[in-house]
């Protein structure tokens, strides 16, 4: 067992367990909480891929920005007590964990099987695993993936407008 | 080594009109003065919709991919291309003096009809799902916004919030399904997710099939099919109506076409499977939305449950896997656009007060051909198209699917579709009786109906084109049958 094969049983292990907290905790803020923990263990996956731009971005807009909005909102709304569920788990529930169950079962028949023959497996020191360099990724972005990018560029203006359309006050 | 011409950008250039387009109107609100700012707005984004029509048909030859394969502009593109630029067109024209009614943002209002439609402009010639995916993002954030546009309305929070959530929820269901595919295939190009399929033909990876299903879910969501429909009621109902006409129109036809095409060009190698999940899906939807509509007594969710059964009878059309089928679709989507926005329309015009929360009623109807008889013919034409009586185009649109289906070997389906539609009569002639045969209600009648000029004028035009491909459904059926042939 290498070094890399050791820290990914840690992270995963951590990441499973952290995940398991968001969806158990009471009090929200808690869950959030658990939440940066899970994804700071993705960061340590993009890592062991040599995707060390994504793990970089991951920590700063994930974990970072985001887990603060939503920290912000929960304080914000200042859920004291949080509501207690009745009784059981509905029928919805139970329909609801049998089906994710069920997919997670195919995901994991999948990969104990085999990765198939599309799988792309990058061996250390190709062209592609230069993927986690910012420089290769900034040369991809702006040639090959250079339409994508600009959509994405109006998809934020129209959300933008839409964010301003539905909180400005009227002028009247 | 990286060459910008061999990007083609060319070939998209109705989708930069349509930007540029965005981008005047944004800043001629900020510039012109307080009154004349929504004039200008309007003026332009309705030069700009009927520039990007022009820009399309003239450009019609030059096909072909664009952006390495990302993007493909043929037939298919150029006949969705045209039914989408229509559609908002005709919802801009329309909307203003509904809007200022309801104390709408209205400069706001018409930007996101643009961006939406160009999201709509890119899933309908996306060659890649990760096109396909903006494409659907930037219509679905547009319409999210637009929804909640009646801020003061809490059926309007309530339904905008709800679309967002199960929109947001379901989006991760299609991220999720292409991320898979990726894994599998290698690649998100649709052409080469059909190529590595054919390639394993007989044995389809495990995770193709779960990464094809979650695609399915978010296009079903998308075209609010049963059992993922749950957001589309109150979403259409919480909607300005112009926005309900729109949803129930042109962000269904585009997420149609994006289904068809990725189905059909990158898993055709599965359609067995699919087109089995995909009649069962029919089913319930035809059935379900007609259960729900039954039992309506407002116009506005009459006419969105019933949205939902004919997004049924299209899947018909989809699953037949076949030329005629997707023809029929194409020719349904647009006729459906016609009387849907027609039929919204006149529902705006009779209808008495849209803050009371009950507005919409029946009873608004009540013997409308003594009061305003142009009126009740239009309703009645539209009616009778929904309902798929000659001579309407709806006849046609229905005869279409259903003897495609029956070609195909779907004959179960074709009768539970036509038993259906039969049902679907009911409601729709239920609007008829109120309308030519009650009695007429005067003392609680309103005063004064909802017309603009330019709502009588799209009124008129559809009631023309609706008439018109059900005396010559020849027409559109060869554009039809001409915009599929590049797929099959």
């Amino acid at each position: 067992m290498d070094a890399q094969t050791i820290v990914f049983a840690i992270l995963a292990l951590v990441s499973l367990f952290s995940g398991i907290m968001v969806v158990t905790r009471k009090n929200p803020v808690y869950s959030i909480l658990f939440l940066v923990l899970t994804f700071f263990c993705y960061a340590g996956f993009y890592v062991l891929l040599g995707a060390t731009f994504l793990a970089a971005i991951q920590i700063m807009v994930y974990a970072g920005a985001i887990m603060v909005l939503f920290l912000f909102v929960v304080m914000m709304l200042n859920l004291r007590e949080p509501e207690k569920m009745e009784g059981g788990a509905s029928f919805f529930q139970t329909l609801g964990f049998i089906v994710a169950g069920g997919f997670a079962l195919v995901l994991m028949a999948f990969f104990a099987g085999n990765p198939g023959p599309g799988v792309p497996t990058y061996p250390p020191g190709a062209a592609a695993y230069a993927m986690g360099d910012t420089k290769e990724l900034g040369m991809v972005l702006f040639t090959d993936y250079v339409f994508p990018f600009e959509i994405a560029g109006i998809l934020l203006l129209a959300a933008v407008i839409g964010a301003v359309a539905l909180a400005k006050r009227n002028r009247a | 080594m990286f060459d910008v011409a061999s990007m083609q950008i060319s070939r998209i250039l109705p989708e930069m009109i349509l930007i540029g387009v965005a981008l005047v109107a944004i800043l001629m609100d900020v510039i012109l003065p307080k009154g004349k700012s929504t004039r200008g707005v309007q003026g332009s984004i309705v030069v700009g919709l009927i520039v990007v029509m022009a820009a399309s048909f003239f450009t019609r030859e030059n096909t072909g991919t664009a952006f390495g394969g990302m993007v493909i502009v043929d037939g298919f593109t150029f006949f969705f291309r045209m039914l989408l630029t229509f559609v908002t067109l005709l919802i801009v024209m329309v909307s203003e003096r509904y809007i200022e009614g309801l104390r709408i943002r209205i400069a706001e209002y018409y930007l996101l009809l643009v961006f939406s439609l160009f999201g709509m402009l890119l899933m309908v010639m996306a060659q890649d799902l990760l096109i396909i995916f903006l494409g659907i993002e930037t219509m679905s954030i547009s319409l999210y916004a637009l929804v909640g546009m009646s801020r003061h309305r809490q059926i309007s929070n309530e339904g905008a919030i709800k679309y967002f959530l199960l929109g947001a929820f379901t989006t991760a269901f299609f991220v999720y399904g292409i991320a898979l595919m990726f894994g599998v295939a290698g690649s998100t190009n649709l052409v080469e997710i059909a190529n590595y399929l054919r390639g394993v033909s007989g044995s389809v990876p495990m995770l193709a099939w779960a990464a094809a299903g979650l695609i399915m879910v978010g296009f079903a969501f998308k075209a609010a099919l049963v059992p993922f429909h749950w957001w589309s009621p109150d979403a259409y109902e919480g909607a300005p109506t112009t926005i309900t006409a729109f949803m129930s129109t042109a962000p269904k036809a585009a997420a149609f076409a994006a289904f068809l095409r990725v189905f059909y060009v990158a898993f055709g190698d599965m359609s067995g499977s699919w087109t089995m999940i995909l009649w069962w899906i029919a089913v319930v939807t035809m059935t379900f939305g007609n259960l729900l509509a039954l039992r309506q007594n407002s116009v506005k969710r009459m006419l969105a449950f019933s949205s939902i059964t004919h997004a049924g009878y299209l899947v018909v059309a989809l699953l037949t896997f076949d030329q005629m089928g997707a023809a029929a679709m194409l020719f349904y989507l647009a006729m459906y656009a016609m009387m849907n926005i027609g039929a919204f329309l006149v529902a705006i015009a009779v209808n008495k007060d849209e803050n009371e929360g009950k507005g919409y009623s029946f009873d608004d109807y009540k013997g409308l051909i003594w009061r305003k008889p142009w009126l009740a013919l239009a309703m009645l034409v539209f009616m009778l198209a929904l309902a798929g009586i000659p001579p309407t185009a709806g006849f046609f649109g229905k005869y279409y699917i259903f003897s495609a289906a029956v070609k195909s070997g779907f004959v179960g389906l074709a009768v539970i579709g036509v038993l259906n539609g039969a049902a679907s009569v009911y409601y729709y002639l239920r609007l008829i009786v109120y309308m030519f045969l009650k009695e007429r209600d005067e003392l609680n009648e309103s005063p004064s109906l909802n017309l603009s000029p330019s709502m009588i004028q799209v009124i008129a035009l559809c009631v023309f084109l609706v008439l018109l491909v059900g005396l010559f459904p020849d027409l559109l059926l060869n554009f039809a049958t001409q915009s599929v042939t590049v797929l099959l």
